[in-house]
């Protein structure tokens, strides 16, 4: 059940890529001027060095054509090649290990944070400490991330000097290596603290509602009823319904995490897919943007399949077959 | 409805003075508001004026907020910047109601196949990460005009509104008065504006003002990358030239953000006081 299941996700899936891409696509090319102008107004290259470019990126062909042709070669592997002659797929695919790596490890620490913290408020409603918490969240849920990110480098790399400033500018150039994993962890940790700390609030307060709306239930009044401690209630029957809202969250706000971690990439500097596609945009390296929108889309997609798949598991209402897709 | 409106605005006064929070949120909205309507009375000097040799000097007496790299005061950028956030999220809130208003609005009234159709776009258009559709846009209409930004924000966020515009179209969809309305023969045209509609416009009200929130911060990262209006003081302008300057002149970079955040912060306490006071389940 489970494989079928899967198989026509991944089925559907194939539409909203072509929707998504050809949107994408299709704005590259409302756009006025010409990327090929754009890399040669640096170089000052002749007229028929322009004529052979444009025609090997295939520029020469109608846009339709053009889409078409991209979308062939993608789901045979190819993603086309970069202004600057590297294919795009292995531009791609080392950033992708570092943009998941970023990701997931934040992620899962702010899920840690607020089911541990949101809980703990919801079920001390109206405490001090509840109150203190949820101001917390509020307060970090209004704080822009990437400023969080620059005040971050500005303490603890300009002023204390226990992180690297290597990590300011735009730059592409800088692959960090994973020579000593102390010296990755210097790197990895500044956007890692900024992301848990945008991340854990939007958490925190779902958590927080969902287990104020769960302490009513009957089976929590039994369990209290049955001499139940604190912590049993909280954390095994209130948590496990909890969970549910916070899934569907993250299930729906797939895009919004990535968007948030490919800015707070472009804030450190950290070689993932964010810092491609905006030196990309600015460039306007159509099939690196393209390639890593694909990516991007492909990836969204196959994380809310995983989620589909939690979340079965957490709510025992919802089976794979039926008439759920 | 003279007296019922005097009753609510009463009990509104009186439960705004109740919490510390929600007064000092409604303060800091009024401040910021009247900075940005009236900026040319509070900005000590033109945002875009120079002061040769006075680049990047720290806060003093004169330039209360320090100066930036090529010598503009902060303050008054940062008090002009005001208007423009709430120039462009305003513009975006209203792109984003045309656009989800009437889908949301049909999506839930007809359900079956217009449903079906408008939903699953709007699914298509959640799927793609908002930052990469904004980034593609802005860039590539070369736009840095506030009008490319507002579009596209709208275009790109309204997904989320339609949807709460349905869910609750639907709920108003099965009470009694539509249904008494249709047996009563009105069009469908008339028992939406006049019976849908109305039941609707608090939670839209409520989500609008969360948008509000939303839009200053997109606006702020979209300026931050570096894809804003260069001539125009934004609060994310000053974010992105600050950046440059970090371990010299880290006021650039400080007190915008502040701002940013008392703003975005003052919205959603007003949002959240606003639910409240509305009565209503916003999730």
């Amino acid at each position: 059940m489970l494989k079928r299941y899967i198989l026509i996700r991944l089925l559907l899936a194939i539409p909203t890529l072509i929707i998504v891409t050809s949107l994408i696509f299709l704005l590259l090319h409302l756009a006025p001027g010409n990327p090929i102008d754009v890399l040669l107004a640096a170089s000052r290259g002749s007229r028929e060095v322009r004529e052979v470019l444009i025609r090997q990126f295939g520029f020469d062909k109608p846009w339709h054509i053009q889409y078409f042709l991209w979308l062939y070669n993608t789901f045979t592997g190819n993603l086309g090649i970069s202004l600057h002659g590297i294919p795009v797929i292995s531009l791609i695919t080392p950033r992708v290990w570092y943009t998941l790596e970023l990701m997931l490890v934040s992620q899962f620490i702010s899920v840690f944070l607020a089911v541990t913290f949101g809980a703990l408020a919801g079920y001390k409603r109206g405490s001090k400490l509840d109150k203190t918490l949820t101001f917390l969240a509020l307060l970090g849920y209004s704080i822009p991330d990437f400023w969080l990110g620059l005040i971050f480098i500005l303490i603890f790399s300009v002023i204390l000097g226990w992180f690297p400033v290597g990590a300011f500018s735009l730059g592409l150039s800088e692959v960090i290596g994973f020579a000593s994993i102390i010296e990755h962890l210097k790197y990895l940790i500044p956007p890692l603290t900024v992301l848990v700390i945008a991340c854990t609030p939007y958490y925190f307060r779902l958590l927080r509602s969902s287990v104020i709306g769960i302490l009513d239930a009957d089976y929590i009044t039994m369990a209290k009823a049955k001499g139940a401690s604190d912590f049993i209630i909280i954390y095994k029957h209130t948590l496990k319904n909890a969970l549910i809202p916070l899934t569907t969250a993250v299930g729906t706000s797939l895009g919004l995490i990535f968007g948030g971690n490919y800015i707070i990439e472009v804030v450190f500097a950290w070689p993932g897919l964010g810092t491609l596609l905006v030196s990309a945009a600015l460039a306007r390296d159509y099939w690196v943007v393209m390639g890593v929108s694909f990516m991007t889309v492909l990836l969204i997609i196959i994380s809310s399949i995983i989620i589909d798949i939690v979340y079965a598991y957490i709510n025992p209402k919802i089976r794979f077959g039926g008439a759920e897709y | 409805m003279q007296n019922i409106n005097r009753g609510f605005s009463v009990i509104l006064i009186r439960n705004l003075k109740r919490s510390k929070i929600t007064m000092f949120a409604t303060g800091w909205i009024i401040i910021i508001l009247v900075l940005s309507l009236f900026p040319f009375i509070f900005a000590p000097y033109n945002p875009n004026t120079t002061f040769a040799g006075k680049t990047n000097m720290p806060p003093s007496a004169s330039f209360i907020f320090g100066t930036d790299y090529v010598g503009r005061d902060v303050l008054s950028q940062i008090i002009w910047g005001a208007r423009t956030s709430f120039f462009i999220a305003l513009g975006a809130v209203i792109i984003e109601l045309i656009i989800a208003l009437p889908i949301g609005l049909l999506a839930g009234y007809f359900g079956s196949w217009v449903d079906q159709l408008f939903m699953r776009f709007a699914d298509a258009i959640l799927c793609i990460p908002t930052i990469v559709l904004l980034i593609v846009a802005v860039t590539l209409f070369r736009a840095q005009s506030e009008i490319s930004i507002i579009l596209v924000m709208g275009l790109v966020n309204w997904p989320w509104l339609a949807k709460t515009i349905r869910g609750e179209t639907l709920r108003v969809r099965e009470e009694d008065f539509v249904i008494a309305a249709k047996s009563l023969g009105f069009s469908d045209f008339y028992i939406i504006r006049n019976h849908v509609l109305p039941n609707i416009i608090s939670p839209i009200i409520v989500i609008s003002t969360f948008d509000m929130a939303w839009f200053i911060l997109y606006e702020a990262t979209i300026s931050f990358i570096g894809l804003g209006n260069p001539t125009i003081p934004s609060w994310g302008r000053l974010l992105y030239v600050g950046r440059g300057f970090l371990a010299t002149a880290p006021w650039i970079t400080i007190f915008p953000g502040i701002f940013i955040m008392l703003t975005v912060f003052s919205i959603n306490i007003l949002g959240d006081f606003l639910s409240d006071m509305l009565a209503l389940k916003i999730t």
